[in-house]
């Protein structure tokens, strides 16, 4: 799956994804900026509660993903290096 | 000089620069409403024996939450916003335990401690060879006395060596028997036969709680697949109980019913003595059904659940394979 792809290449992919939109990271933009305040109306919990599990499964897939990527082979540099150009 | 200026009054000023960079406001998200995701879980699986130099409240509450965020991740997030929004440990150890005797109506759990000794279960086993038991059941004690001749020995009020074993043996037979019927009271009958005799495969059922833990299993993991197992395990026994006990009122009612049961059963017991039970069969009063119950598929009548199980579960093998 990762034949031929080099280390700039997978830079430019991982860089390119985008912001994932969370309901949690939304929530957050929402919270009084005042001290002491409750965080969000009663009302909110059935939100919170659908954002606390979205986050969740969106750490665990980063997690998971950041598992994989470091345990990828080993992806060649297109560079050249000169020391062992004999 | 600058001048001073109060620690709190920097606060807005700190929450807007946090949330104006993505991955630090992704960062106080998570820190928000996931604050367990970096807790070392280790530490939480000793308590309440090591609490990781917590008080015992903030360790519960801590083990509680890691529990709930596996298992349950709305409680999870209740709690959380329960404790933000300033509720005291006690009322924040009642909310819990209340959610989750909720949603799990068979978990008895009123405090953190209790959470560490596994899920909870309801046993419904019975020891027909405690003593105690004509007391505690005497309308179970007559089925063993008047229908599987199990005499309790005047010294110790126990069964002979060999007697209950060869009863339930019987009762096996007799299971198999009523589930061919397909019907009702029958598939109750058998009900009844499984839960006495601890026969019907579903360890809450058949066994005690005491005597569950002494045959050394470990305590049952806060994991959502043990605890979707254990809720489905729960859904069955309190069939098979219920079942039981309305066979108990048929029974009370019905005198052909228990004269079939007597009958039947010292047949059993005789055709076993004589190893010639392999075609047994044994009649029971009313009809059998004609036509199989439904399995409950679209556009089909509600089915019976006990007949339903028993013909699932306790059928005999060629019935089985006939279905």
């Amino acid at each position: 799956m990762f034949d031929g792809l080099t280390a700039p290449a997978l830079e430019a992919i991982l860089s390119g994804v985008p912001q994932a939109d969370l309901l949690a990271v939304r929530l957050l933009d929402q919270l009084p900026s005042r001290p002491g305040s409750a965080p969000l109306p009663d009302a909110e919990l059935a939100r919170l509660v659908e954002a606390t599990a979205e986050l969740m499964a969106y750490t665990h897939a980063c997690q998971t993903a950041a598992r994989r990527l470091h345990n990828l082979p080993p992806v060649p540099l297109d560079a050249p290096i000169l020391e062992f150009g004999l | 000089m600058t001048p001073t200026r109060p620690l709190h009054t920097l606060w807005p000023g700190l929450l807007d620069a946090l949330r104006s960079h993505p991955r630090a406001r992704l960062a106080l998200a998570a820190a928000w409403l996931d604050p367990l995701l970096l807790v070392d879980h280790d530490t939480l699986d000793e308590y309440p024996y090591y609490t990781g130099g917590l008080p015992d409240e903030q360790a519960g509450l801590l083990y509680a939450l890691d529990i709930a965020r596996r298992c349950l991740p709305e409680l999870y997030a209740a709690t959380l916003d329960r404790t933000r929004r300033g509720a005291t440990p006690d009322e924040l150890e009642d909310a819990f335990c209340q959610a989750l005797k909720a949603r799990y109506d068979f978990m008895d759990i009123d405090s953190y401690e209790e959470l560490s000794y596994g899920v909870p279960c309801a046993w419904s086993g019975l020891e027909p060879w405690d003593p105690n038991f004509p007391d505690h059941y005497p309308e179970l004690e007559a089925i063993l006395r008047d229908a599987f001749g199990l005499r309790r020995h005047e010294a110790d009020d126990e069964f002979a060596p060999g007697d209950l074993s060869a009863a339930r043996d019987a009762a096996l037979l007799l299971v198999r028997s009523l589930a061919a019927e397909q019907r009702q009271p029958c598939a109750d009958l058998g009900c009844l036969l499984l839960w006495l005799f601890s026969l019907s495969g579903n360890s809450l059922v058949d066994h005690t709680a005491e005597e569950y833990a002494e045959m050394g299993y470990e305590p049952l993991d806060w994991h959502p697949t043990v605890l979707d197992n254990v809720a489905l395990a729960h859904r069955q026994a309190a069939l098979i109980v219920e079942a039981a006990n309305r066979a108990l009122d048929h029974l009370r009612q019905d005198p052909q019913l228990a004269a079939a049961l007597r009958r039947n059963a010292r047949r059993a017991l005789y055709l076993l003595a004589k190893g010639d039970h392999c075609h047994a069969r044994f009649r029971w009063p009313g009809q059998p059904a004609r036509r199989l119950p439904a399995d409950g598929a679209p556009g089909t009548a509600e089915p019976d659940d006990p007949v339903l199980f028993l013909r699932h579960h306790h059928a005999a093998p060629d019935r089985a394979r006939a279905d």
